[in-house]
């Protein structure tokens, strides 16, 4: 649309739900409600009165409300098929689905059956009520939110509420946590044609994170549409590719829930408590360190702590700036880097947690100059190592992590992860089966050293003869090119429930809530 | 590839046939050793497959309008029996027609066939129903299974000799120089873990490969040939600009030549120079003419293309989600189980001759330039195809289009947009209901969506599907090569003594 500005508006910035845009951080209590509709009715009331938060940037909200859905508590609503439908198969079909599953390792001791929720379409919940605030005001707020029509509409799950509790921006093995994260282009300034960005950047299409929007192709990802004339009285968006429709997708998104139990004790008793090995299992530094004189890569002189802070990744950070990296030095220090130097794998094994989930890679392979080299390079010639284009081009596969951590005693610690994404095929479930479970990853044996759950490369391999490697090993590569090999890693995360949620735009939270539906 | 038309209504007989073939816990992969047909018995087979063939997206054609007069086409239900084989497909039929069980398993599969009869000769029958690949390409040519094996073991045999090494001591991890004196001896003293020297390539293939190699550049060279008599008459300063060019083209070989691979730079020379042709005829004759013929014949048929690509309708018809997501869990149910996945996708081409030459000229380009460029783990930048082929039937009015590829195929689609979107639009550009795709490489893939759609769609469930080596990428396939071929020789520098230690680790 050429007569539209671009960047987003602030009446569209308050049709989007707060989370996409902010992490909320220092609201430090959290709950998040997984509810089955009883009433419909009730439901569509307590629905329209909802006060959702958004992502406009006023003053920092005491609270915060966001509501998401999953398919079958969309259906529960009454949305008709013909909508419904529109959704992406992986929303409509479930995280639960058995091939799914097995594509993403929630197999064996991570199967749905042993789900705590989640493990079908009527185990599910209907909605997901995400609920925020500063400290011990958590309890006022879940009163005045559930104040009118919540008990007669919902019944909770057996599992909710989902407790969380803050550990300081840490996740339980005691890692720094959300310190990397995809860069949102408001602007919405085009994306690079596919083999075009040859270097590896921070910032991600508006498209990537939100429906409605021209993703990293440069296209709108499919999402429903209504006719215009069915929907007279609907107060939605017309969509931007389709203008007779209007779109219900747009500043929604999918959200991606996935309950990991973490076994703290295991993580420490195998490491031996090492932070050195730990670091490398993760890919970034466990706590503070002092320079190494030697370290190459940029140092912000001037810096006043002259210390790693902690988080800092295993790479020494590149010379030239990253671009969606800074201007802050504390990102500089934190992101400034790609693993484009450490195509061997010295500085940050291939395997390690960060560089499978953002292998920083851009989409021809690192360090293609000239047009001579990147003529051979786009016909795969060329080659500066064996690794060097074995793994995709980073940027279409980029999620936005939101979630929290949960403590219930020493043995019941873990992450409840989610994540956002407007085509969770190509985004979640690419990072998740592609990069972190398949053992294959950049031509190596295992899965990732934390999360993956080491099922076998075949399953009948003993019966082969030639000797398949278990993967449930971490290489660890040295400079001499032998790696010190970490053998029977035990499985540290359990999935112990998930699901799929659509988080819809304002606009389109009133729709479903029946406003503009008869 | 065995094309036969099924009987009708034997479709799911024949299905429920096959899948006794596979193992229990994982449909649609064959039990190596079930024994109605023990696959891991013909050791020639990499890959080898069955599929019943039954295009579900042939009622798009309705959307064309010429055709609401014409009925849809209509095809007989097909079975294809296909393999990836080492040596001539012949000689594995002949092994496979000689083990009694499997021919006997064969029989009953093809007695679903058409015209397959209790008494005819399955061997001739097999051979009369064969349809050659109109393209093919093998990750590494001239690997064979036997080699894939031995070399998965001696790698595994050289991990454990390591392991055992670096267990030794804590500082041994520092040692490669060491470690790979002990592998060295380790392998020297290993007769067992020696590949047997591979059987000698037969010549008459070698002569072949190499006469149709030269046969492309030797078209495209010619023209200079036949015009050796103009040189002699030429002026000095086109002799002058005649010898530059042939230094900027020696120069520019050695460079390809360097960077890819001796068959790529002739190629490439050869084309520069056939472009070069017409150019330096019309300086030699002061005459535009020859200049003028070539790019009249170029701008002809780029005209004629641009006109096909504008004008033809892009037809994606948009599936009930219901009926999409049976479909979308009939394919997942079959994937996933090994690191290694098969894809078949059947598709018509785009109804007019044009198109149908266009593919035949575009499908030889492609299995040129596999079968003499791509011959070393990569098709262009895809590194985890082990085979592919493209092959007509119905009179080249359809395609099928087999790969064994590693990872998920949302990865395999990732790599063919963001890797070689080019390269598939070249050869899949004159399917009909492909995206649109501009100037043969443009465009196409590119549209992610529609594109993943699309295959996805024209995607079949493989009814039985085996591998001979299970657990193993294409990558690891090319690092135990490297891996051999390190230890074969008698000294390694330092610089490979590091990357044999880092392919061990
Ligand atoms: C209990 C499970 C998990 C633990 C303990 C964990 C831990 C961490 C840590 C410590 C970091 C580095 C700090 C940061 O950038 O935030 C990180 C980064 C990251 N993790 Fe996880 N993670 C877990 C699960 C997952 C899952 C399930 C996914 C995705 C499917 C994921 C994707 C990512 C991504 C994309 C990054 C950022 C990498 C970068 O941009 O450099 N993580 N994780």
């Amino acid at each position: 649309m050429k007569d539209q500005p671009l960047h987003l508006s602030d009446a569209e910035l308050r049709d989007v739900q707060a989370l996409v845009r902010f992490g909320q951080d220092y609201l430090k209590e959290a709950r998040f409600h997984l509810v089955r509709i009883k009433d419909a009715d009730a439901a569509r009331a307590w629905l329209a009165s909802a006060k959702v938060n958004t992502a406009y940037k006023g003053t920092k909200p005491d609270t915060v409300l966001q509501i998401a859905f999953t398919y079958p508590g969309l259906a529960a609503l009454g949305l008709p098929g013909h909508i419904l439908e529109q959704f992406s198969h992986e929303f409509r079909t479930g995280m639960y689905e058995r091939h799914r599953a097995r594509r993403l390792g929630d197999v064996g001791r991570n199967a749905p059956e042993a789900w705590a929720w989640g493990r079908g379409p009527d185990e599910l919940p209907h909605v997901l009520v995400m609920m925020y605030a500063r400290l011990g005001e958590l309890e006022a707020f879940e009163a005045e939110v559930q104040a009118s029509h919540w008990l007669q509409a919902f019944e909770a799950l057996k599992a909710s509420p989902l407790q969380t509790f803050d550990l300081g921006n840490h996740e339980p093995f005691g890692f720094v946590d959300g310190t990397s994260q995809p860069v949102i282009d408001w602007e919405r300034a085009a994306a690079k044609p596919v083999g075009q960005a040859l270097d590896y950047s921070n910032i991600s299409a508006l498209g990537e994170f939100l429906l409605g929007y021209r993703n990293e192709y440069n296209r709108y990802t499919p999402r429903p549409l209504l006719g215009a004339r069915q929907y007279p009285e609907a107060d939605l968006p017309l969509a931007e590719d389709e203008p007779g429709k209007l779109d219900l997708g747009r500043n929604g998104t999918y959200l991606v829930f996935r309950d990991l139990a973490q076994d703290v004790e295991g993580f420490e008793t195998y490491t031996g408590k090492r932070r050195d090995l730990q670091g490398a299992m993760v890919g970034r530094i466990k706590k503070e360190l002092p320079i190494e004189p030697d370290l190459p890569g940029i140092l912000p002189n001037d810096d006043p702590s002259k210390v790693i802070p902690e988080g800092a990744p295993l790479v020494p950070l590149q010379n030239g700036p990253v671009a969606g990296v800074g201007p802050g030095m504390e990102d500089i220090w934190l992101n400034q880097f790609t693993y484009g130097n450490d195509l061997d794998g010295t500085a940050c094994p291939h395997g390690a947690h960060v560089r499978r989930a953002n292998p920083r890679t851009p989409d021809l392979p690192a360090n293609t100059r000239g047009l001579a080299n990147r003529f051979l390079r786009t016909l795969g010639f060329a080659a500066e190592d064996p690794h060097d284009d074995l793994v995709s081009s980073t940027r279409f596969h980029r999620i936005l992590r939101r979630g929290r951590e949960y403590v219930d005693g020493p043995r019941a610690q873990g992450l409840r992860f989610m994540c956002l994404n407007a085509n969770i095929l190509r985004q979640f479930e690419f990072v998740q089966a592609s990069w972190l479970e398949n053992p294959k990853f950049d031509g190596l044996d295992h899965g990732d050293p934390l999360l993956a759950s080491r099922a076998p490369l075949w399953a009948d391999g003993a019966k082969e003869g030639y000797g398949l490697p278990p993967t449930d090993t971490y290489p660890v590569p040295e400079d001499s090119g032998l790696s010190c090999r970490h053998a029977g890693l035990p499985q540290f995360v359990t999935l112990t429930g998930g699901g799929y949620f659509f988080l819809p735009g304002l606009r389109a939270l009133r729709f479903i809530a029946g406003e503009g539906r008869r | 590839m065995i094309y036969a038309p099924v009987k009708e209504g034997h479709a799911e007989d024949v299905r429920a046939l096959l899948d006794t073939l596979n193992l229990e816990r994982a449909p649609g992969m064959a039990d190596p050793d079930c024994e109605r047909f023990p696959f891991r018995q013909f050791k020639t087979i990499h890959f080898a497959r069955f599929v019943v063939i039954d295009d579900r997206t042939l009622i798009d054609f309705l959307a064309l309008k010429s055709q609401r007069t014409n009925p849809i086409p209509s095809y007989d239900v097909a079975l294809v029996f296909m393999g990836d084989c080492d040596g001539p497909s012949e000689e594995t039929l002949k092994a496979i027609v000689g083990h009694s069980p499997a021919a006997e398993t064969l029989r009953e599969i093809f007695g679903h066939c058409k015209d397959f009869q209790s008494e005819t000769d399955l061997l001739a029958w097999m051979r009369d129903h064969e349809h050659p690949p109109a393209a093919s390409y093998v990750n590494w040519l001239g690997r064979t299974v036997g080699q894939v094996r031995q070399e998965a073991s001696l790698t595994a045999a050289l991990r454990g000799e390591l392991e055992a090494f670096l267990a030794e001591d804590p500082q041994n991890v520092h040692q490669a120089e060491a470690a790979y004196r002990r592998l060295k001896g380790f392998f020297d003293r290993s007769p067992e873990l020696q590949p047997a020297p591979p059987a000698p390539t037969p010549v008459g293939w070698l002569v072949a490969n190499l006469l149709h190699f030269v046969s492309v550049p030797f078209v495209l060279l010619l023209p200079w040939l036949l015009a050796f008599p103009l040189y002699l008459d030429m002026p000095a300063s086109l002799g002058w600009l005649m010898l530059a060019g042939l230094g900027a083209a020696l120069v520019a070989f050695v460079y390809l030549w360097t960077q890819a691979n001796f068959e790529t730079a002739v190629f490439l020379i050869s084309v520069a120079a056939a472009a070069a042709f017409p150019a330096m005829l019309s300086l030699m004759l002061c005459s535009v003419l020859p200049l003028g013929i070539a790019l009249a014949v170029v701008a002809a048929f780029v005209s004629m293309l641009r006109c096909y690509e504008k004008n033809e309708p892009e037809i994606i018809p948009r599936e009930p989600a219901s009926r999409l997501d049976r479909h979308v869990a009939a394919l997942a149910e079959r994937e996933d189980y090994d690191v290694t996945n098969q894809f078949t996708v059947v598709g018509s081409v785009k109804p007019s001759l044009f198109r149908r030459w266009l593919a035949v000229a575009l499908l030889w380009i492609i299995d040129y330039a596999a079968r003499h460029f791509f011959t070393r783990g990569h098709l262009g930048r895809i590194q985890t195809i082990h085979f592919a082929r493209w092959v007509f039937i119905n009179d080249k009015k359809r395609l099928i289009f087999f790969s064994n590829y590693d990872g998920s195929l949302e990865a395999y689609m990732d790599d063919f947009i963001n890797k070689v979107g080019w390269g598939l639009n070249l050869a899949f550009g004159c399917g009909f209901g492909y995206p649109r795709v501009n100037w043969l490489i443009a465009g196409g893939a590119k549209a992610e969506e529609k594109f993943k759609y699309t295959l996805r769609r024209h995607q079949l469930p493989s009814d039985v599907w085996y591998k001979a080596y299970p657990g193993l990428t294409a990558y690891d396939l090319a690092r135990n090569t490297r891996v051999h071929d390190a230890l074969r020789q008698p000294v390694l520098k330092s610089k490979e003594i590091r990357m044999l230690m880092r392919d061990l680790s």
